[in-house]
């Protein structure tokens, strides 16, 4: 039980110290971008088992939009970030044009979430 | 394009394999020059051939919608174009279903509408004074040479030779399974789906293979065009999932996976929430009413994507993709052995705990599978269950005669192809793998979905004769040994080096001039074959418009029936605009767009109930089948009929399906389908036959009158050319029909429905002289009885050796009077809810005493508002007596013997 607690702790500094190593300003304020989308997905999840999912739709265009919003930023992330990170850098010579699809796809995304919360 | 799909296989060789591996990436070719411009040559003339090839029946017949679905679509694109989107979202169509209506906007894809009235808008724009019948009427083959633009785009993208993408646009361009839902004509929602579908697969294997969000933002944007075009969206929401798990499971993760399947999932099923709304509909087929009510409260919002069993894989993968892509950072940036196990624990347990949950909510009926989708998981579904999906002819299973017709030379190379992608996996080709592998299974379970099957088999089909002639005329042009291109050399030295022998380039001994050139004449002869057999698929099998009907004649001249449009225009000038029509479903959208008049029951199954009580009207006697015709209100009887035209798919021979829907809904209620059979089981309309088919509706407004037409020297009066059988039942009178107008070669015939009054006259009427001249009279509907109202009782206990019968029943004292006296039971009792209530039949009733008045039992009755029907529940004015199970109060009546037998 103390070895395990101990090899999570252990993890947890490692992942600190390594996340604060590598990774650029650029990406920190991404990230930070990522942990309040997050937030407010968990904050609609949390009303969701306090209040109910009464305008379904509404709701379910929220959760969606956190998600959406989410995953395209990671998706972002993926493009600017440099290799090292475990996956295959993407094509580095275009972070214009990442951020020019992104744009794209939150105005799709966007779109179609105002139109479903009716 | 095919000079950028490189990028994509390389870079997910180079996390897999040795940078050696590299040498591949010069295995994309580089056309410049006069090639490039061949290929668009030869592209475009392919497009040409998949355009020309399907207008065999416009060239031979007109410019005519054909089949039955194609005249709804066609109907309700005339009304979108010229009413517009709005009203046509609010549409609520009160010509079919009578009398219910059905809500059309909220109810249809409407891809292939939208698509047709905005190319319809632009031609008028650009002062092109375009029909819109031609536009529906072409807008098949259009697409199909869309179809194969988008087949040589994904065959390029996946194998990187622009060689196999021509040959798969060429092969899809005239594969005779799509062409049969594609000819100029058959404007049907496949027409445009069999596109999107190869177009989104492209965009997605794109997407993969750049990693771009703008790819995969494209390929969620034809996802979201097909779930406006086409139930067959489901192929595409399960296909990407499973890839996407494949890719996993197989190690090939990447960066450019993550960011596709990310950016496809939660665009792709927030787009397809949009507007997916068909499948409420088609629920109807297996939950009856219950059902629509639910889909009123949210109109025009699909959250089937959520509710939907078939959507649920797609949430999963993209739950475990996301955990997955946490896990390989994690991974990546702590390098703990142990931190792998902790995460693969997380991880199964995350998977595990999900599906869990899919399969409560299932259980607990939270998410729903449509009857079809079971029919692919177990193909024995829907015979067993629902009979409407099996009355269909396209959800049959797949005979292999038909595989070998609709693919043809496509069956042997399909299977090599596949094998040439296994031996060079990449992410590309692996897509197509599944892809291929799943459809086959597909194809083999359902007919209609040989459709799915038909591209990718082409595009299989590709790769293999691509490889073929590109090795063979390789060594034509080289002579016996060809100089293996560089990165050839390359793996043959590894392979050399491995031990495993120059296998890669074939035995050199095999590859003389001579056998090659054997070799690529016989492949392009197999190419002809298929080129001719396309061809003749096309001209003879798929281009019957089936409006209008071709006999061949032995002398090789063609006979054309045109019965059909003859008897739909009969109905569209001399019947009142309002006149119901009651017919087979089959027939229900040609009627309604034809004729323009009010239908029962239409080709749109929404409702099992509905349906299934024509088919009950069709399967009774003619003195049964009257009530239901009357509480349906219908004016005319519509019935096909080949027995002159020798037209085999008539309503004799599809009756056995009328009967089997019916009994699946009314039960014992009715004569079951062994009734209808003769003592030895044959189905037979002669002699020998059922006495319950002889006089049957069907059969009898079917032969009325039949025998009195000598069918020629040798076979005399009465022969039905059809079943080859002298009718069985040959004279016989109508009684509360008749007959208003029959084709010119027998094939539809139409009888008009006998107002009640003069069946049964009143005793203080005077009896009408005679039947002609009554068309005019207004119909008089008052259901008719004689029935002595005994009292209101509250228990059915006291009904004595009491039967069951529901539904219409309870509500309408004509329907359950007549019940009762076809059955001579002296008493009838009912509890009318709305449309339906009980209703019991019984001899005697035990206690006088326990009637009590009032409390309800004085609410009248559906069809007669001066008799008390009795009520149920909530209805009741008065409370729940304490030993009652339920709160009703039953009208009973004594069933009174028949005055005009008095007289």
């Amino acid at each position: 039980m103390t070895s395990a607690g101990s090899s999570v702790s252990d993890i947890w500094s490692k992942l600190q110290s390594h996340y604060w190593q590598t990774t650029t300003q650029q990406l920190r304020v991404l990230d930070s971008f990522l942990a309040f989308t997050a937030l407010t997905g968990v904050a609609q999840v949390v009303y969701c088992g306090l209040v109910g999912s009464f305008p379904f739709n509404s709701f379910l265009a929220g959760i969606m939009c956190s998600v959406g919003v989410f995953v395209l930023t990671v998706s972002l992330r993926l493009h600017l970030a440099p290799s090292g990170d475990g996956v295959a850098a993407l094509r580095r010579d275009s972070v214009k044009n990442a951020f020019a699809e992104y744009v794209f796809c939150n105005m799709i995304l966007f779109l179609a979430v105002m139109n479903f919360m009716g | 394009m095919p000079a950028t799909f490189d990028a994509a296989s390389l870079s997910e060789r180079k996390q897999l394999q040795q940078p050696q591996a590299k040498a591949k990436e010069d295995e994309v070719e580089q056309l410049t020059g006069l090639p490039v411009l061949l290929k668009y040559a030869i592209l475009l003339m392919i497009c040409a051939m998949a355009f020309l090839i399907r207008l065999f029946a416009v060239v031979r017949y007109e410019s005519v919608i054909h089949e039955f679905d194609p005249y709804f679509n066609f109907r309700t694109t005339k009304y979108l174009t010229a009413e517009g989107f709005l009203d046509f979202l609010d549409w609520f169509d009160d010509r079919g279903w009578y009398p219910l209506g059905r809500t059309i906007g909220g109810t249809i894809y409407p891809g292939l509408m939208l698509t047709a009235a905005v190319l319809y808008w632009l031609l008028q724009a650009l002062n092109f004074t375009v029909n819109i019948r031609n536009v529906c009427v072409f807008l098949a083959p259009l697409f199909a040479a869309n179809t194969a633009v988008a087949s040589y785009l994904l065959t390029a993208e996946v194998t990187g030779r622009s060689g196999a993408g021509l040959l798969a646009a060429a092969f899809t361009a005239i594969v005779p399974s799509y062409i049969s839902r594609s000819v100029g004509g058959s404007y049907d929602n496949e027409g445009v789906a069999i596109f999107a579908l190869i177009a989104t697969f492209w965009l997605w294997v794109r997407a993969v293979n750049t990693g771009s969000m703008l790819w995969a933002a494209a390929a969620a944007l034809g996802y979201f065009y097909m779930v406006a075009a086409w139930g067959g969206y489901v192929f595409i929401i399960n296909i990407v999932p499973i890839y996407t798990i494949a890719m996993i499971v197989g190690g090939r993760y990447s960066a450019r996976l993550y960011v596709a399947y990310s950016t496809f999932y939660a665009l792709g099923s927030l787009l397809a929430m949009q507007n997916v709304k068909l499948p409420t509909s088609r629920r109807h087929a297996l939950h009856g009413c219950r059902c629509r009510r639910h889909q009123r409260a949210v109109p025009f919002v699909g959250f089937n994507v959520v509710r939907q069993a078939e959507c649920a894989a797609s949430h999963g993968v993209f739950v475990a993709l996301q955990t997955y892509a946490l896990g390989r950072y994690l991974v990546a940036a702590v390098d703990a052995r142990a931190l792998r196990r902790l995460l693969v624990g997380a991880a199964a347990a995350l998977v595990g705990a999900v599906a869990a949950a899919l399969v409560a909510l299932q259980l607990a009926g939270r998410v729903q599978w449509t009857g079809r989708s079971l029919t692919l998981l177990d193909p024995t579904y829907a015979s067993k269950y629902i009979p409407i999906i099996a009355s269909v002819s396209e959800h049959q299973p797949t005979t292999w005669t038909s595989f070998f017709f609709d693919l043809h030379v496509l069956v042997p190379l399909a299977p090599v192809g596949l094998l040439l992608l296994f031996r060079r996996v990449t992410d590309g080709a692996l897509f197509v793998l599944i892809y291929g592998t799943l459809s086959w299974y597909f194809a083999g379970v359902m007919v209609r979905l040989m459709l799915t099957l038909a591209p990718i088999a082409c595009i299989l089909a590709a790769v293999a004769m691509s490889e073929l002639l590109h090795r063979y005329c390789g060594a034509i042009a080289y002579g016996d040994a060809p100089p293996p291109p560089p990165q050839q050399q390359q793996q043959q030295q590894r392979a050399a080096a491995a031990g495993g022998g120059a296998r890669e380039g074939g035995p050199p001994g095999l590859l003389n001039q001579p056998l090659s050139f054997v070799v690529v004449a016989g492949a392009l002869a197999t190419m002809c074959l298929y080129a001719f057999h396309s061809t003749y698929a096309s001209s003879i099998a798929y281009s019957n418009p089936s409006i209008v009907i071709e006999q061949r004649l032995r002398d090789g001249g063609r006979l054309i029936y045109d019965d059909y449009r003859e008897a739909y225009y009969w109905l569209r000038h001399n019947t009142a605009p309002d006149a119901k029509i009651l017919s087979w479903w089959d027939y229900g959208y040609q009627m309604s767009a034809m004729s323009n008049r009010t239908v029962i029951v239409d080709n749109n199954t929404w409702n099992n109930t509905h349906i299934a009580t024509v088919g009950r009207a069709l399967a009774s006697t003619e003195e049964e089948a009257y009530p239901i015709l009357q509480s349906l209100d219908v004016d005319y009887v519509l019935v096909i009929f080949g027995g002159v035209a020798q037209f085999p798919s008539d309503d004799i021979n599809k009756f056995l399906w009328p009967v089997r829907i019916a009994t699946g809904v009314f039960g014992g209620d009715m004569p079951g389908e062994n009734d209808f059979m003769s003592a030895t089981g044959q189905y037979d309309v002669g002699e020998a036959g059922s006495k319950v088919l002889h006089n049957c509706l069907a059969y009898k407004l079917s032969y009325y009158r039949f025998a009195e037409l000598d069918m020629g020297p040798g076979r005399g009066r009465g022969f039905d050319l059809v079943r080859n059988k002298y009718i069985g039942n040959k004279f016989f009178e109508l009684t509360t029909l008749e007959e208003a107008f029959t084709s010119e070669h027998w094939l539809v015939r139409i009888y008009r429905v006998l107002p009640q009054a003069n069946l049964e006259p009143a005793a203080d009427a005077p009896p009408l002289p005679s039947r002609t001249g009554r068309a005019n009279a207004a119909p008089q509907k008052k259901a008719v009885y004689e029935a002595r109202y005994v009292g209101c009782y509250y228990s059915e206990a006291d009904f004595e050796g009491r039967e069951y019968v529901g539904g219409a029943y309870g509500a309408n004292l004509g329907l359950i009077h007549e019940h009762a006296r076809a059955f001579g039971r002296r008493y009838f009792a009912t509890a009318r809810n709305d449309a339906d209530g009980h209703a019991f039949v019984f001899d005697a009733v035990t206690s006088e005493a326990a009637a009590t008045a009032g409390g309800g039992c004085e609410r009248a009755c559906a069809d007669d508002a001066a008799a008390a029907c009795g009520c149920m529940d909530a209805a009741c004015s008065a409370p729940k007596p304490a030993a009652e199970e339920h709160n009703r109060r039953w009208a009973v009546y004594e069933v009174m013997p028949p005055k005009r037998k008095a007289k």
